[in-house]
């Protein structure tokens, strides 16, 4: 990847279970990533992107309190977080969520139980999409 | 999208449950590093250091189906080990958030499929049940699954027993 550096990426993982979040750190470790944050609800996560510069934000769909569905819909009314990639995580496996949360402007959409060989191969996904994203701005900068 | 009722659930009961079956095998086999089968040996149903419960549901309207899940202790503790240190699960047990996410999991396996048959659901999240509760033992038992875990002679037992029923609540007047 050009200008996307695995230990560089800043991750935020959001999840109210400490199991996934602590399953998709370590696929993310095993990947080259290096800083990983993590947020046990909706609250904690917008304190941290508040004060993170995060590259890619995992959430899980349905938590108490503020869905991550919610929380990804708000944050992509907001261009200033517009280098973000939003990865819904979530067991609702029917084809009518996925459309929905691409719709609202998740750059990916993975579905639980995780396995590694899927997984990896969306990261690879979610990868291309930021280095896309940040040579469109370049360009869009340079133009 | 269909009403549904508990008539409807019942009308479905081997296909939900196969759903369950393939649900839970697939969770443990390729997110938890666990080989479960599943199996029929009630009578192995007794474990012997502990269990651990997660329920879960599924409702429209005036019906709600309940899901309960038991699991022995040592199978979550063996999938534990594989994603912590053993420091962090002295410290921190987590066997009731691997509970409810196999739990979460399922549930919405079932969900998607009963909305393929145009019932339309919403689910709850997972929850553990009070511990002077055993929803297993609940007097409504429409199905029993076994799992069972160690390997192809099943020599350690019944590894997660999942059951589900469902209530028609009176309508709200």
């Amino acid at each position: 990847m050009g200008t996307v550096n695995l230990p560089d990426l800043r991750v935020l993982l959001v999840d109210d279970n400490v199991v996934v979040r602590k399953l998709i750190e370590v696929q993310l470790a095993n990947m080259g990533f290096k800083n990983i944050d993590s947020a046990g609800n909706s609250n904690e996560a917008q304190e941290k992107i508040s004060a993170t510069p995060y590259d890619i934000v995992f959430l899980d769909w349905n938590m108490p309190g503020k869905s991550g569905y919610t929380l990804m819909q708000e944050y992509r009314e907001d261009r200033q977080y517009d280098h973000i990639a939003f990865v819904m995580v979530t067991a609702e496996s029917q084809e009518r969520y996925t459309r929905e949360a691409l719709k609202a402007g998740a750059t990916m959409y993975i579905t639980k139980p995780i396995a590694p060989a899927t997984f990896k191969e969306k990261i690879d996904r979610v990868l291309a999409w930021l280095e896309s994203n940040r040579a469109s701005k370049a360009g869009a900068a340079g133009a | 999208m269909k009403p549904i009722s508990a008539k409807d659930i019942d009308a479905e009961r081997a296909h939900i449950s196969e759903v369950v079956s393939d649900g839970v095998v697939e969770t443990f086999n390729s997110m938890f590093g666990q080989a479960i089968t599943a199996g029929d040996l009630a009578e192995k149903f007794q474990s012997e250091k502990g269990s651990v419960y997660s329920s879960i549901k599924l409702h429209q309207a005036n019906v709600d189906v309940e899901f309960c899940f038991r699991f022995d202790i040592e199978l979550l503790l063996q999938a534990a080990e594989l994603i912590f240190t053993r420091d962090y699960l002295d410290a921190n047990p987590v066997q009731n958030d691997i509970a409810c996410e196999i739990a979460n999991i399922v549930c919405s396996k079932v969900k998607a499929y009963l909305n393929e048959k145009g019932f339309d659901t919403e689910m709850g999240f997972p929850f553990i049940p009070p511990a002077d509760e055993n929803p297993l033992l609940k007097n409504r038992d429409m199905v029993h699954m076994h799992f069972y875990y160690g390997g192809e002679q099943s020599s350690r037992g019944v590894g997660v027993v999942v059951n589900f029923f469902a209530d028609d609540k009176p309508p709200v007047t």
